[in-house]
């Protein structure tokens, strides 16, 4: 491969701070690296690793308290570094010759402004062209990242939009000013995979065709190896590792990122210890789903009139949960997923089906029949986790109060039995004792999320709904949490439905795994085969474009796209 | 577009036929009616009707028959005939007393209601960009103690200044020579010198609030992802915070006109009485007094009217300002 001799960006020792109360904060620590014409670097890190702030330096977007204290940032005979954060000079250069995209197109995006205008204003401001020429050139734009039916999208608001055609409209205006350098950051996280595939195909292709150097943002390993060229890895503000892709991810020499291959690959196969001890398919049946159903907002409006036939978010969903399984739902957003977990425990109100709960001890019970109080009853032996550990934790309860909680409501522990049982739930999940008189804000993501777990413990429950419990948490934070919800599920027997949009997470933690899509289940079986052999269609291209953390086998450029059959559109 | 103004505008109809139901109730809430206290004055000054004078008022008036059917006539003749009724303490048609100074409140109202939009809307854009600036905490204060200071004292130091220092006639809206003179630029001119003293006052007080509506506003909008996206663009700083979340954060704002418009027409009773203004609080109050029941349900009604008016405009804008509600 023959480089062009010079550089289109290069980052010399770039320090950011940030001044906090208590002294400065070095968000990014002596960082250097360069973009190459037609060439993608891939920065990787976990989350506060400084890969967004290096990001956002290059724009001189950093807000105070932070600032760019010393290094360079050499671009053309200029050097960002010095400009003045609001000075006309970096305007120049914003949006002009420097483009970004941003990781949440849905609040990226004024929601009071047409896509055509946001498009239109870069025309306008670099390029000085007129009100005619700068419409036709964002409708060409549009045209160019794929978006159907530029002439009258144009004049559509951005929450008219799927969030993968918001993330093209984005891509159309970081592409507007005609840049030589684009700036990813995470662009295609917020979406679904299938969609992150299609996106991430279209910011290849144009960044290729153009000749332009790209930044790209990302925590996915599974990106970077389909996309980069060459790889930077963050830690800790400064980078641990660099070099050509192949070499980053086959001759590793940092820890680090030996350590960040390692769980990534790890979550590529089932958990060792599914391999080692393959769970014998107990008979009995805890959870029977038949026919489940809901129907949103089939109703009428202010006058009576029926308007709607309402939204079938789930639809005809019918599996058993064995006693000690774990049933994966995966699915991309609007699946279904989350209401169907939702459902069960009757969260919202199902208009359809039977749901029956069959514990080892005693009858059968058909949740849906419940009235209040009985249903309280079921609260205790199926629980939650959530998905955000920051939000579904009080943060103005003690740690001690909020796993005690629910031993305190069903009034079976206070007092000092219930210390004692907090800390052996404490302990169970892997957190000191000690730490329970402390409040939410002092732990991390997994810290909390074991939290969220030991609450859901509390009671003793049969079964567990996490849904998307290691979403929001880092890559090598995401497999400790699973390891230790396998290892609880075995020591406890108990079942688990994990709703999850990330397969490999399902592969990793399910025995078996059931595919929703528009709120139906289409294809449910051995989470193995589903994922190594899918039949249904959709699984197929579900599965096949998740990216795959190894450069010398890309999968997305092999993948498979769904058709979706005509017959089966789903209402709007 | 179209099916939401329809839309809004007949929901007002049974918001209006609730609140005409409710200004009747409160009207004939007080013990007796208007025949007692007139026959209370009487029998003060010697001077005791007879019996059958008595029930022919009684007659006339229908106080005899049961309260829907004195509903009934009161809001049939405001409807269909645009006949408010009679008032009894001045003795003339409700409709010849209320419009000039429902008119004059109305001008008030909206004047102040311009200028609180005029001072509140840059300071808080100000405020929220510069927060915790020595700017913003001057704006801050100043809001508070305009917030803090009552509007009558406010009224009387004005009047005092205006009359000492620049020898204007305040109190009233016009000078004694222009008051029954043909409009003219002069009479014009005379309003003018007198209209400022009350706009000032009523403004005050609000604007403080709204100043802290809209720095709140926009500090929360300001940190949005979208305001990012836009500086990444290389606009400048005044036409993308102007173009981007000060148009957003104006939506809470504008909403504010369904509540600022009710409180600015009632707030003022105070402010119109002690600057002797001919508006509708004085009226309002005198009349609720002397159990003057039509011309109170009148002024109850047209100003219970005039503040729905106010949210719809409100709403109007908010449609026009913000698609999402549009497309809903």
């Amino acid at each position: 491969m023959t480089l062009d001799p010079t550089p289109t960006l290069s980052v010399r020792n770039l320090t950011v701070q940030f001044a906090l109360r208590h002294g400065t904060l070095s968000a990014v620590n002596d960082v250097s690296f360069d973009l190459w014409p037609g060439r993608t670097l891939g920065l990787v890190g976990e989350s506060g690793s400084g890969k967004s702030v290096t990001a956002r330096a290059l724009m001189q977007l950093v807000d105070p308290p932070g600032n760019i204290t010393s290094g360079q940032i050499l671009f053309g005979d200029a050097d960002i570094a010095k400009m003045p954060r609001r000075g006309s000079e970096i305007r120049r250069i914003r949006g002009a010759q420097i483009g970004m995209i941003f990781q949440e197109p849905m609040s990226s995006l004024s929601p009071v402004h047409t896509v055509g205008s946001q498009i239109v204003e870069v025309l306008r401001l670099h390029l000085k062209l007129s009100r005619e020429g700068a419409r036709a050139r964002a409708i060409e734009l549009m045209r160019l990242v794929e978006i159907p039916d530029p002439e009258n999208n144009i004049d559509r608001y951005t929450f008219e939009f799927s969030g993968g055609m918001r993330q093209r409209v984005m891509i159309a205006i970081a592409l507007a000013g005609d840049p030589d350098v684009l700036i990813a950051d995470e662009p295609t996280t917020a979406l679904d995979v299938t969609t992150q595939a299609e996106v991430l195909d279209l910011i290849k292709r144009i960044q290729r065709e153009r000749g332009m150097s790209m930044l790209l943002i990302t925590h996915d390993m599974g990106v970077v190896a389909e996309i980069a060229d060459d790889v930077a890895v963050m830690y800790r503000g400064k980078i641990v590792e660099a070099g050509p892709v192949d070499q980053v991810f086959h001759q590793t020499t940092h820890p680090y990122t030996q350590k960040l291959l390692a769980s990534v690959l790890k979550l590529e196969r089932a958990a060792d210890q599914k391999k080692q001890d393959p769970r014998p398919p107990t008979a009995r049946v805890i959870l029977k789903v038949r026919q489940l159903g809901k129907t949103f907002g089939a109703g009428s409006d202010a006058y009576g009139a029926r308007t709607t036939q309402g939204v079938r978010a789930v639809q005809n969903v019918s599996f058993d949960l064995l006693e000690g399984e774990s049933l994966g739902i995966v699915g991309e957003s609007g699946s279904g997923k989350t209401t169907l977990g939702r459902l069960i425990l009757r969260v919202i109100e199902p208009t359809d089906g039977t749901i029956e709960y069959s514990p080892d001890t005693g009858q059968s019970v058909d949740i849906r029949a419940l009235n209040k109080a009985g249903l309280r009853g079921i609260y205790r032996q199926i629980r939650f986790v959530f998905q955000d550990p920051f939000s579904s934790l009080n943060p103005r309860m003690s740690v001690r109060q909020i796993i005690g909680e629910p031993l305190q409501i069903n009034g079976i522990a206070s007092g000092q039995g219930l210390v004692s049982k907090v800390s052996d739930l404490l302990e169970m999940v892997g957190l000191e004792p000690a730490m329970m008189e402390r409040y939410p804000h002092a732990f991390s993501g997994g810290q909390r999320q074991r939290i969220g777990i030991a609450r859901a413990l509390a009671l003793d429950p049969r079964i567990l709904i996490a849904d998307e419990a290691t979403s929001a948490l880092d890559v090598s934070v995401r497999s400790q949490i699973l390891d230790l919800l396998l290892d609880l599920q075995k020591r406890l027997t108990l079942s688990v439905i994990f709703i999850s949009h990330d397969i490999g997470v399902v592969r990793y933690f399910c025995d078996r795994v059931a595919v929703m899509r528009h709120g139906e289940i289409v294809e449910i079986g051995d989470a193995q085969t589903i994922c190594t052999s899918p039949t249904h269609p959709y699984t197929k291209a579900l599965i096949s474009a998740v990216p795959y953390p190894d450069p010398r086998t890309p999968r997305m450029n092999q993948r498979i796209r769904f058709i979706e059959p005509q017959t089966q559109k789903a209402p709007q | 577009m179209g099916r939401f103004l329809v839309k809004r505008v007949l929901y007002m109809i049974p918001t209006l036929i609730g609140i005409s139901v409710i200004c009747f109730i409160i009207i004939q809430l007080p013990p007796g009616d208007f025949l007692t206290s007139v026959l209370s004055s009487m029998a003060e000054s010697g001077n005791r009707p007879d019996q059958a004078s008595i029930d022919r008022l009684t007659a006339q008036y229908g106080l005899d028959q049961p309260i829907y059917v004195q509903y009934w006539r009161w809001i049939s003749g405001i409807v269909f005939h645009g006949d408010f009724g009679w008032s009894f303490d001045w003795g003339q048609p409700v409709g010849h007393l209320i419009w000039d100074r429902l008119g004059i409140t109305l001008l008030v109202s909206s004047l102040s209601f311009v200028l609180i939009w005029v001072i509140a809307l840059p300071i808080g854009i100000y405020s929220a960009v510069n927060r915790y600036s020595l700017g913003d905490h001057f704006f801050t204060f100043l809001g508070f103690v305009g917030l803090a200071v009552p509007t009558f004292i406010l009224a009387l130091i004005l009047m005092y200044l205006s009359f000492t220092y620049l020898g204007l006639n305040v109190g009233g809206l016009f000078s004694p020579e222009y008051e029954n003179a043909a409009w003219g630029l002069a009479k014009f001119w005379d309003l003018c010198q007198h209209l400022w003293i009350p706009i000032v006052v009523i403004a005050v007080s609000s604007t403080a609030a709204l100043i802290r509506v809209m720095r709140a506003n926009l500090s929360d909008e300001l940190s949005k992802p979208y305001v990012v996206t836009a500086r990444a663009k290389g606009l400048s700083e005044f036409t993308l915070i102007m173009r981007y979340p000060v148009r957003i954060a104006l939506n809470p704002f504008i909403s504010t006109i369904g509540w600022v418009l009710p409180s600015l027409i009632s707030g003022v009773t105070i402010t119109a009485i002690v600057l002797n203004l001919p508006m509708a609080g004085p009226l309002l109050l005198r009349a609720l007094v002397s159990q003057d029941m039509y011309l109170a349900g009148a002024f109850i009604l047209l100003l219970s009217a005039l503040t729905l008016v106010g949210t719809l405009m409100s709403d109007i804008l908010l449609a026009l300002l913000d698609p999402r509600i549009r497309y809903q």
